[in-house]
């Protein structure tokens, strides 16, 4: 018991109490006052309204969001009736266009890393990017509402319901 | 299904061999292989593989696969917390035990706390409101205070710190902290799966009355099991499987109760009674398989969780920042106060706040958990994967730094050697003499004391023992196992010694025996850290080259900065007559050194200097500096040396030839007759497969200083000026 004195003691005992109490403020005033953005990861599968190319009316596409917080990661891909749904956040493949963006009041945007065509046509590469805004419906249901646009002016309406990535396996 | 079982298996391969591959680059820049481990399985993922090659990394490891990955890195994982548990020995808690509490309970507090505050900068920006802050807050500050006692005790068993006051007062903190740290993590996973202190609360009682049942009943069942095991004296597979059972059992209950399977695991190992028989053998027939199959599978996909492209922002990599220093800080700021308060000096204190940083393999299980349960996204996932090998990569270069390993030593509590005095290093005459094992190493131990003898000056002979550890995680390279190995080696070291006749050569032998990850580098240290003048080593035959006086023999070689010489043992008992085939180089002088060593030091050796020369050479070329030393020597040495001059086209065969009259041969290596100075070369290889008698090849490792003439002025002044002489004896080499 060396050093284990009153010293020693004392100074444990009020470290650990500050701790506790710190971590009640902390913890009561973040509950409280601190918003984090609405969980939005996802697939969503991209309806469009109008005026979308025919490319877009055979093959639709797909757009799966990974969300950190306010940053997201996403790819855009074609969605084919015989693929897989995905199982994890995973990256995006080869075949994929890759997004980053941010989620800003439920507003989201979009923007391709590289410049990537939609349909294999004739038009040259250009940026890809999306904004939407995220609705939610009940406890668990959103939708995603907004524009791609591949050239600029060229905004193709769009609409999407999220179906949640399958809960990770622990 | 059959294509995804190849398909797993193809992934376990590449796995396997990448995480050796870069484990070794870490081995050798001496670093924990559990860094290679966690890059290796960062360079499959999108970070490296996946952002070079999307195609292979999708084709290699797609979607439809991970789950099979994650199902065999669970299994490793709950299998190896088992290990983890039963490592962890009550006597790591026995060592300034009050302190070590104190300490290792603020190191916690105040990461925890820091991290607690760091949270509601976090909280709004990578985090999503499925999450509860109070669960958020609680998982950043138990990531924050990680400490992995696995990693730990592995950098101070290889940095040979387990019996300094340092390193059993690290020890006993990490273990402390381990157990809290569980503790804590248990809770956060609870809070996690209710968003709720309170929801927990039920789940929290649970885990409680688990953990008083595992230590009570749990306990008494296994003390059974180590009962039988005394009794039966081994192992068997019906008793590993029981064993086995109740660690799957265990892992699920807690599960199922809503913490975690490896708590289960955990516990079992923890209560398991620390039979040491029992432990060892349980331990050994678990890790093989678990270490190097299963582990570098949860690295992977860990790593394939890992995606630092997803830190595109300079404002990420500063939050990212942010993350290591509060980390860094709060362990480190923690750990130092409490032990200034316990009475810990200001140094040891420092060095214990960089070894608590350690944080490895431990960091990443709780990561996982982590972003499993959703309570930390990928973007906060990989900055603490950062932040976990940042702060395990620091802790050897700054423990270095803080508290070099030589002012450790001072501290050592129970030493198992002599460490040679620094005011007499330098007037001995010190020949270190690996030994790899004990038992067939006498001719060469013999051969060392007959060299240092003790007509000359003072002479030293140290044969060096090194306990190699070549996993990280081994039950082998734990501190009291380690303690237990050198133990064993101690033993039969001493053994050795007492054989070697005659009996008064015995005082002159000073054993050393460390624990290391590299044997060659550990010996070319020790030999320039104690002033060895000469090291010599037996003959091995490299497995997997063909070079004769390759493998660790090459290493060291190329490495050590003193004078080497291999012996090649033809198991001729008596050192009486010798030849020394002599060209005027400076490895054949350093032969002709330690055979006048040997000379002076016995009485009845006779020496034969041989000389070779072929048609172009003349004799009187050859011997000015050879007569010049002969006029030197007393007469009693100088009686005892023939000088032999022949005329050969090929001196190798005219060598051997001569050697099968000789106890000893005695060779330099030399450049002249194309020998690299790694390997010996070509000649020498020759002469060890055709030489008839015993052989020394020497090799001189500075080429500025030979000079045979230092032996002889030391020859020329009586023993009791032994210390001028030995200086500049020393300077001569």
């Amino acid at each position: 018991m060396s050093h284990f004195n009153f010293k020693s003691i004392a100074f444990y005992g009020t470290a650990i109490a500050f701790v506790v109490v710190l971590f009640e403020a902390v913890t009561a005033y973040g509950e409280k006052n601190l918003k984090a953005p609405v969980a939005i990861d996802g697939s969503y599968p991209l309806s469009f309204t109008s005026n979308s190319p025919v490319c877009l009316k055979s093959t639709p596409l797909l757009l799966n969001i990974n969300q950190s917080g306010t940053y997201l990661n996403a790819s855009l891909s074609p969605k084919s009736a015989n693929s897989p749904a995905p199982t994890t956040s995973s990256p995006a493949k080869a075949t994929q266009i890759s997004l980053t963006g941010r989620l800003n009041n439920q507003q989201v945007n979009l923007l391709s890393a590289a410049k990537a065509k939609i349909c294999p046509n004739g038009i040259p590469p250009s940026q890809i990017s999306i904004q939407g805004q995220v609705e939610i419906q009940g406890q668990e249901g959103k939708s995603l509402k907004g524009n791609l646009t591949s050239i600029p002016g060229d905004n193709i309406a769009f609409t999407a319901q999220r179906q949640p990535f399958p809960k990770k396996a622990e | 299904m059959q294509t995804k079982v190849i398909l797993v298996l193809l992934e376990v391969l590449v796995v396997i061999a990448l995480s050796r591959l870069v484990g070794i680059v870490c081995r050798w820049i001496k670093q924990p292989l559990v860094i290679g481990e966690i890059v290796a399985g960062i360079m499959l993922g999108p970070s490296l593989l996946g952002w070079l090659a999307p195609g292979v990394e999708a084709a290699l490891f797609p979607n439809t696969v991970i789950p099979l990955l994650n199902v065999l890195s669970q299994v490793g994982l709950i299998f190896f917390m088992f290990l983890i548990g039963l490592e962890l020995n009550p006597k790591y808690l026995t060592g300034k035990l009050e302190v070590a509490v104190l300490t290792s309970h603020v190191s916690i507090l105040v990461p925890f706390s820091l991290g607690t505050l760091l949270a509601l900068l976090l909280y709004p920006q990578v985090s999503n409101a499925s999450v509860s802050f109070t669960a958020f807050c609680l998982f950043l500050g138990a990531a924050m205070s990680i400490t992995a006692f696995p990693v730990l005790a592995r950098i101070i068993t290889e940095n040979n710190l387990q019996n300094t006051r340092l390193g059993t007062l690290a020890l006993t903190c990490a273990a402390v902290d381990d157990i809290t740290a569980w503790c804590l993590l248990a809770l956060a996973i609870a809070v996690a799966h209710y968003n709720s202190m309170l929801h927990a609360l039920p789940t929290i009682g649970e885990s409680l009355l688990y953990v008083v049942f595992m230590v009570t009943v749990g306990r008494w069942f296994l003390k059974r099991v180590a009962a039988h095991y005394e009794r039966t004296g081994r192992l068997t597979q019906f008793v590993l499987a029981g064993i086995y059972m109740t660690v799957v059992t265990s892992a699920v209950l807690t599960e199922v109760m809503g913490i975690h399977f490896i708590f289960g695991a955990f516990l079992v190992g923890a209560v398991m009674p620390k039979n040491a028989g029992l432990v060892r053998g349980l331990a050994q027939k678990t890790e093989d398989f678990v270490l190097t199959f299963l582990l570098p599978v949860f690295f992977a996909y860990s790593g394939l969780r890992t995606d630092i492209g997803l830190l595109n922002q300079p404002f990420l990599w500063l939050l990212c920042a942010a993350v290591v220093v509060v980390a860094i800080g709060g362990k480190y700021v923690g750990t130092y106060i409490a032990a200034r308060v316990g009475g810990i000096g200001n140094r040891e204190a420092s060095a214990l706040g960089w070894l608590m940083n350690t944080r490895g393999l431990t960091e990443l299980i709780v990561l996982n958990i982590g972003l499993s349960l959703g309570v930390i996204s990928p973007l906060l996932f990989t900055m603490l994967v950062i932040m976990a090998l940042v702060t395990t990569f620091m802790t050897s270069p700054l423990l270095e730094w803080t508290y070099p390993k030589e002012l450790i030593k001072q501290d050592i509590e129970e030493p198992f050697e002599t460490e040679p005095a620094l005011e007499t290093a330098i007037s001995t005459y010190r020949i270190l003499v690996p030994v790899s094992n004990p038992n067939t190493q006498k001719g060469l131990m013999q051969l060392a004391v007959a060299i240092a003898g003790n007509q000359l000056q003072r002479a030293v002979v140290h044969p060096l023992s090194l306990v190699e550890i070549e996993e990280d995680y081994a039950f082998g390279s734990t501190p009291t196992e380690a303690d237990w190995l050198i133990q064993q080696r101690q033993s039969r070291l001493e053994e050795l010694i007492q054989s070697l006749e005659p009996p008064e050569v015995r005082q002159t032998i000073q054993p050393i025996i460390r624990i290391t990850n590299n044997v060659a580098r550990m010996t070319a240290e020790i030999a320039t850290r104690d002033q060895a003048n000469l090291i010599l080593m037996g003959w091995h035959r490299p497995a997997f080259s063909s070079n004769r006086l390759g493998g660790k023999v090459g290493q060291i070689l190329s490495t050590a900065k003193v004078d080497v010489a291999v012996f090649i043992d033809r198991g001729r008992e008596r050192l009486d007559t010798l030849l020394v085939p002599y060209s005027a180089n400076i490895h054949d002088e350093l032969g002709l050194e330690i055979a006048l060593r040997l000379l002076f030091n016995g009485k009845q050796r006779h020496l034969t200097v041989l000389q070779t020369v072929s048609g172009d050479q003349t004799y009187g070329e050859l011997d000015y500096e050879f007569s010049t030393m002969m006029e030197q020597l007393p007469s009693t040495v100088r009686e005892r040396i023939d000088l032999k001059i022949i005329e050969a086209a090929e001196p190798i065969h005219a060598v051997v030839e001569a050697s099968a009259d000789f106890d000893l041969t005695l060779a330099g290596t030399s450049r002249a007759r194309g020998i690299q100075r790694q390997t010996l070369g070509r000649y020498t290889d020759q002469l060890a497969i055709e030489c008839r008698s015993s052989l020394l090849i020497t090799r001189r490792y500075s080429q500025m200083t030979s000079n045979l003439a230092s032996v002889l002025s030391s020859s020329e002044k009586p023993m009791t000026d032994n210390k001028n002489s030995g200086v500049e004896a020393n300077e001569s080499l």
